[in-house]
């Protein structure tokens, strides 16, 4: 196996490359082992590569992010103005997220628990609906699920908010 | 010093609208889109429209952007199509942006290769205008792998190619890249 084991050029890219199998990888190791004047033919590959990857980037024209900036919001129909970001208030966007899911959830329980409430023998117009608030809190669904789908909404805002200030922080940075 | 924010964080604040998120998202890969599409178009006034092309048609699609991978191996195919569909509409005649028909001189076995008498700063002044002189494939390729250190897998998703492919271009790429140098830049490298 030995004799037969020919190093060529492609299979040290390969090797330097990392896409030998373990297998390949190992023959490769133990050929090298055998014949210590070829690893310079290995180093000369490591030093082309090194040259490859310390090949410099190009600089686009200063502004060029800027203008990519102007494009998208024109094609947004808007005016690129990233000082107008910090008048958003995201703790104001929380907090009606929080009594807009409150509100949501109260009206899905007084509707799940209102034909139970209605009183026997009443018409239907003289009726005037009472918001059963001891059953309502009496349920499961109110006492866990609700305080649980408060939670989540305000950590999905806390955190939306706390991302929003580290963007700020480090642009203006 | 904060730490650095992740492209998810700014994907996701740029998914809400937020104009600093694109503009942080655009700054940390303009050099990248810049370069790619410099390699693929060959020209710098062509290369800043490509690339301001690329990161609209990004920005429009973020959507739909899932995470499955790497913002910047999504963003980089973008940049890919928008090279491709530039460089067609310039030379409707082009056929491939392939450098198959360009014979690959195969290495002599026993030379010394010529890396080791050549400084490293005129080698990559070389390799920086021979990398210019490579077809789009070629030149696309060897950016990604070895300077944006890609893996095949993703360079793969990037040019829309099998793995076997993938590798027998960059192995091409990589011959002519040699042979370019070389022939035209080793008596100027010398001197």
């Amino acid at each position: 196996m030995e004799q037969s084991f020919v190093l060529t050029e492609d299979m040290l890219w390969d090797y330097a490359d990392g896409f030998l199998s373990p297998v390949e990888k190992a023959q490769v190791d133990d050929y090298l082992r055998q014949h210590p004047e070829q690893h310079a033919r290995l180093d000369a590959i490591m030093a082309e590569k090194r040259n490859f990857s310390a090949l410099a980037l190009e600089h686009p024209d200063a502004g060029f992010a800027d203008r990519v900036l102007a494009a998208w919001a024109t094609e947004q129909g808007g005016k690129a103005d990233l000082s107008a970001e910090k008048s958003r208030d995201w703790i104001a966007y929380g907090i009606g997220g929080l009594l807009a899911g409150f509100l949501f959830l109260l009206i899905v329980l007084i509707f799940a628990s209102a034909p139970e409430a209605t009183p026997m023998g009443i018409e239907p117009t003289d009726y005037i609906p009472s918001i059963p608030w001891a059953k309502i809190f009496s349920s499961p669904i109110a006492r866990f699920g609700m305080p649980f789908a408060l939670l989540f909404v305000g950590f999905r805002f806390l955190d939306q908010y706390l991302q929003q200030k580290k963007v700020l922080a480090q642009w203006q940075a | 010093m904060a730490a650095t924010l992740s492209d998810e964080i700014l994907i996701e604040q740029a998914r809400n609208g937020r104009q600093t998120a694109f503009a942080m998202l655009v700054k940390r890969y303009e050099q990248y889109a810049y370069t790619l599409a410099f390699r693929f178009v060959k020209n710098r006034e062509d290369a800043h429209e490509v690339a301001q092309d690329a990161f609209l048609r990004a920005f429009r699609y973020l959507p739909d952007f899932r995470g499955d991978a790497k913002f910047s191996t999504w963003l980089y195919k973008i940049v890919y199509s928008t090279a491709l569909n530039f460089l067609r509409k310039q030379h409707p005649d082009i056929l491939s942006t392939d450098d198959e028909s360009r014979p690959v001189r195969l290495p002599d076995e026993g030379t010394p290769d010529p890396s080791h008498v050549m400084e490293r700063h005129d080698r990559n002044a070389a390799l920086q205008r021979a990398i210019q002189m490579l077809s789009a494939d070629d030149a696309g390729i060897i950016t990604l792998f070895y300077l944006y250190e890609h893996s095949l897998e993703e360079i793969c998703q990037i040019m829309d190619m099998t793995m076997t492919n993938a590798k027998t271009k960059l192995c091409r790429a990589r011959q002519r890249l040699k042979n370019i140098v070389e022939d035209r830049f080793s008596a100027e490298i010398a001197n």
